[in-house]
């Protein structure tokens, strides 16, 4: 819960201040530090351990992390400059994080994102200065800048549910990916990965108490080395069997958990699991009930404190269930993320299957099966773009150049562990981290994913691809570790997973909002969509080939969230938005 | 005649050569020159059959449609009704009015009338599919000359016996479940629909299609303890045994105790598909496992294929029946396995609609 930003060039002294106010909710304070030609500015919470306490500054040296390193570092930003000087540290280098430094000697700017892309970095040259800032609406913030939407950005959105690579919906700004240091020196920029996930199999491993005793230990670690000194954390508990894991290396750990757990009335899939799980491991339960109607008020500061459209519509229910976890005074809180994309679960199976029939009927890429598994609008371009939109997104081939170095990477000979790339990169490092980070961050918590933690992703690469996904059962390894201190209907029960009930939310009490957003006249107006198809989905029907009707919800909120995005960020300039109501 | 292209409705001595005189496109069918249909009606069943092009389909499933539709045009209701109220006026006027020539020219020609409403009835309410295959493919063909392949169409393309470039690990993982259907055109429907994809699901023919990976697929499926199984057939003989067929058969599921559950069409589903049935074997009924005698009785005189419903309810009505049993144990605790006859089925129009709601436990995506 920090932000940074940061210029160098010729740029107007007050435009520091100006990117950090655009994020006033990432702290209570602020600290810039300016020398000749470049400049850094910090916005912080006081008192939060384990953080940098301001911009280092020493002689023509600044230094900002926002974020903390993994195992706790005092002052992050001190040791910044050692770490980036020494590639054995880089190789060890973990947390969440987003930091830059400034070497004036040199006149050379580094920054850099946590592995995994808990912390975002976003940069954009502009009048012959180059910027860099933690959120979008701090770049916004620029005097001058041109903002105009980039409809080939938007076209990746409404295929993946959320802006993968390196472009955003805004001409000329482009984002750090994850696990990379950006150089600029002498006008130009250069970018290197210092994390690279690479498949190493250990034949020991396929001996289950070698795994699992290898899988207990990095856990547990994992969890630790996240604990930043506080008394008590939070934990969001879903029930489900990563959620439940970290509850219990929690435990382990000897901190005091408050637990929230989501509640959608009789549409919960997971409550009853969750008690269960709280139950077993003595941890106090909170239930944060979450209606459409909460959506409705909270839709537009939602989406402005997203920064980036995020087309899943879990985003709500999480932004409201961090809201509960900070007015019961957690400034940290811990989730289960990162279990399904480390140990084989979500798109493996369905991918599989998709593989060994691709071709019964003509060409079928292993990119085109995978963007299938997004359920968005792959492959309905021509039902909802308009004739216009169509026409500006270019030719094809963008959206599966990004998957192929992870489909078909040269680090992995496994088909398993080439899906669970892409799995990582895209939807954990492009959509749930930096989403679950937004939802946090905006109240003031600190979240930590500690299955995303970098010794335990690189020990699940060196685990036989079968100890992950074991005949039709899901992470395999994983169930076997915790099942000696969990109950036996939660490791070992089918996945059910996060399910809003979104498509009775939008049909229900979100009609009204997604009449302003999605209706015939503001359709027209942004000319982006067909207005036929978006009125079939709004009186709740699909194409006939649609099997789920959950389908319909997912759709219309992520051309919502697109809708109220453009208006917060291209027609508002990124300014706060008021209510919808 | 309506041409499907610019939708200008044309008279008979306007359109010469099959030509429509607005837009100068070509007309498959010509009914004044002794096609049965239109073009339109052949549009329209194709969009039908294709969800308005959002669906693939076989074939098979277009013959049913065009016959679907065929039997409606056939069969106008006011046609019957001047039948029966033209003999109902004329034996009226006969006691009534006791006309002063009341002969039997009257009961005669009322006589008449009412013999002809009842065979237009009797041929309407005909149990049997009435375009046949040789006709209905003749007027493919010429559609297909005309206007080209339509869009949907599934159309195989050879699968080699395992892809050489496929990651080895592949055949080590398995399915949460499996659909075995009768017919290699079930697998091609659900397949080219992403069935398989969307369900975490093997689709296979009980006859080994598809060739390429069957083995494979096969491997994979016995490393599922828990797997879950469903059939899918039409309501034939050989379909109605198949579930109790891959309980037993050691090369399907044969002493894996698993129970398999039926969502195939039977003869009790037959109602809806009037006029779309096929003549049966003519064989003396049998009383067997999973087939009782009045099943055996109907299933000797007719067979209802599959391909009859439409493919957005296999779909649907197929996703259903998975979805109700998702939190089922398949396991029997014994070798022998079971059966459960479940009717994914057992309501609703088959032609229209909505059908097969959603169920829980839907983990994906």
């Amino acid at each position: 819960m920090s932000a940074i930003a940061g210029y160098v060039g010729n740029a107007d002294p007050g435009v520091l201040e100006r990117m950090l106010a655009a994020v006033s909710y990432r702290g209570d304070r602020s600290d810039i530090a300016q020398v000749p030609g470049a400049g850094i500015g910090y916005r912080m919470w006081s008192d939060r351990p384990g953080k940098s306490s301001g911009v280092h500054h020493a002689g023509n040296t600044l230094a900002a992390v926002s974020g903390s390193f993994a195992p706790r570092v005092d002052s992050p930003a001190s040791v910044l400059p050692a770490i980036l000087g020494d590639t054995a540290r880089l190789d060890r280098l973990d947390g969440n994080f987003a930091a830059a430094w400034w070497d004036g000697e040199r006149r050379k700017l580094s920054f850099l994102r946590d592995p995994f892309g808990v912390r975002t970095l976003y940069y954009v040259e502009h009048a012959g200065v180059f910027y860099f800032a933690s959120e979008l609406k701090q770049l916004l913030a620029i005097p001058g800048l041109p903002i105009e939407a980039d409809p080939v950005a938007i076209h990746k959105y409404l295929t993946f549910s959320f802006v993968p690579g390196e472009a955003v919906p805004i001409k000329g700004i482009k984002r750090l990916l994850p696990g990379r240091v950006a150089v600029w020196q002498d006008g130009k920029l250069t970018i290197t990965p210092y994390f690279t996930l690479r498949e190493k199999i250990d034949p020991a491993l396929a001996d289950r108490k070698t795994a699992v005793k290898l899988v207990r230990r990095l856990g547990r670690e994992a969890v630790k080395k996240r604990l930043n000194g506080e008394s008590e954390v939070g934990l969001f508990l879903s029930g489900g069997l990563d959620s439940s894991g970290v509850a219990v290396w929690l435990k382990q750990a000897g901190v005091n958990v408050r637990a929230f757990s989501l509640d959608f009335g009789n549409q919960s899939v997971e409550r009853e699991q969750a008690k269960t799980v709280a139950d077993k491991l003595g941890i106090d339960l909170s239930y944060v009930k979450v209606g459409g109607e909460d959506l409705a008020s909270i839709l537009m500061d939602l989406v402005w404190k997203l920064d980036l459209p995020f087309g899943d519509a879990v985003t709500g229910p999480q932004y409201l269930m961090a809201r509960a976890a900070r007015q019961a005074g957690l400034s940290a809180v811990f989730n289960g993320e990162g279990g399904d994309q480390l140990f084989g679960g979500w798109t493996s199976k369905p991918m599989i299957s998709a593989q060994l029939y691709a071709g019964l009927y003509g060409e079928d890429s292993r990119e085109q099966l995978y963007l299938r598994s997004y359920h968005r609008f792959y492959g309905l371009e021509d039902d909802l773009y308009t004739p216009a939109f169509l026409a500006q997104i270019g030719p094809p081939g963008p959206r599966r150049a990004l998957l192929a170095p992870y489909l078909h990477s040269e680090n992995a000979s496994s088909f398993l562990n080439r899906i669970r790339l892409a799995d990582i990169s895209l939807k954990g490092s492009q959509n749930i981290l930096p989403r679950m980070d937004r939802t946090n961050q905006c109240w003031g918590l600190d979240v930590r994913a500690p299955l995303f933690d970098r010794a335990l992703a690189e020990a699940s690469f060196t685990l036989p691809p079968q100890m992950k996904l074991h005949g039709a059962c899901e992470k395999y390894v994983l169930k076997l570790s915790l099942q000696k201190f969990l109950p036996r209907e939660i490791v070992w029960r089918r996945k059910f997973g996060m399910s809003v009930p979104i498509t009775d939310w939008v049909l229900g009490p979100l009609a009204g909002p997604l009449e302003d957003l999605l209706g015939p006249a503001s359709l027209a107006r942004r000319g982006l969509f067909r207005p036929e198809y978006v009125a079939e989905l709004r009186a709740g029907h699909d194409h006939a080939n649609e099997i789920r009707r959950r389908r319909i919800g997912e759709r219309l909120w992520t051309l919502a969230v697109l809708e109220a995005w453009m208006r917060v960020f291209i027609d508002g300039k990124g300014q706060q938005p008021g209510s919808m109501a | 005649m309506k041409c499907i292209r610019c939708m200008k409705d044309s008279n008979y001595k306007d359109r010469s050569d099959r030509t429509c005189p607005n837009c100068k496109h070509k007309f498959a069918f010509e009914p004044r020159g002794g096609d049965p249909i239109t073009d339109m009606l052949f549009l329209n069943a194709i969009n039908g059959v294709s969800g308005d092009g959002h669906i693939k389909f076989g074939v098979e499933n277009l013959y049913y449609e065009v016959n679907r539709r065929w039997k409606r045009q056939r069969a106008p209701l006011g046609c019957i009704a001047f039948f029966l109220f033209a003999a109902v006026a004329i034996f009226g006027y006969a006691v009534i009015a006791k006309p002063r020539h009341v002969n039997n020219y009257y009961i005669f020609g009322a006589a008449a009338l009412l013999v002809t409403g009842i065979a237009a009835m009797s041929r309407i309410s005909r149990p049997l599919v009435r375009m046949d295959l040789a006709t209905f493919n003749r007027l493919w063909d010429r559609w297909r000359e005309v206007h080209g392949i339509p869009k949907g169409l599934i159309e195989r393309a050879p699968l080699p016996e395992f892809p050489k470039d496929l990651e080895a690990d592949i055949g080590d993982y398995s399915f949460d479940r499996a659909v075995i259907c009768d017919r290699a055109r079930t697998v091609d429907l659900l397949v080219a629909n992403n069935f398989h994809f969307e369900n975490n699901c093997a689709v296979l023919s009980v006859d080994g299609y598809p060739k390429g990976p069957f083995k494979v697929i096969m491997a994979m499926l016995r490393r599922n303890p828990k797997l879950q199984v469903f059939v899918l057939h039409d309501a034939t003989i050989p379909g109605c045994r198949l579930a109790h067929q891959l309980i037993k058969d050691p090369q399907w599921f044969g002493g894996a105790g698993l129970r398999v559950i039926d969502l195939g069409l039977r003869p009790r589903h037959a109602d809806p598909f009037h006029g779309l049935l096929l003549e049966g074997p003519s064989i003396q009924p049998n009383e067997e496992e999973g087939i009782s005698f009045g099943e055996a009785m109907w299933l000797s005189k007719y067979r209802l294929e599959l391909a009859a419903a439409r493919p957005e309810q296999i779909l649907k009505r197929l996703f259903a029946g998975l979805m109700a049993h998702a939190a089922d144990d398949p396991r029997t605790g014994d070798t022998s396995g079971a059966v459960t006859t479940c009717g994914a089925f057992d309501s609703g129009g088959y032609g229209d609609g909505d059908g097969g709601g959603e169920g829980g436990g839907d983990a994906f995506g």
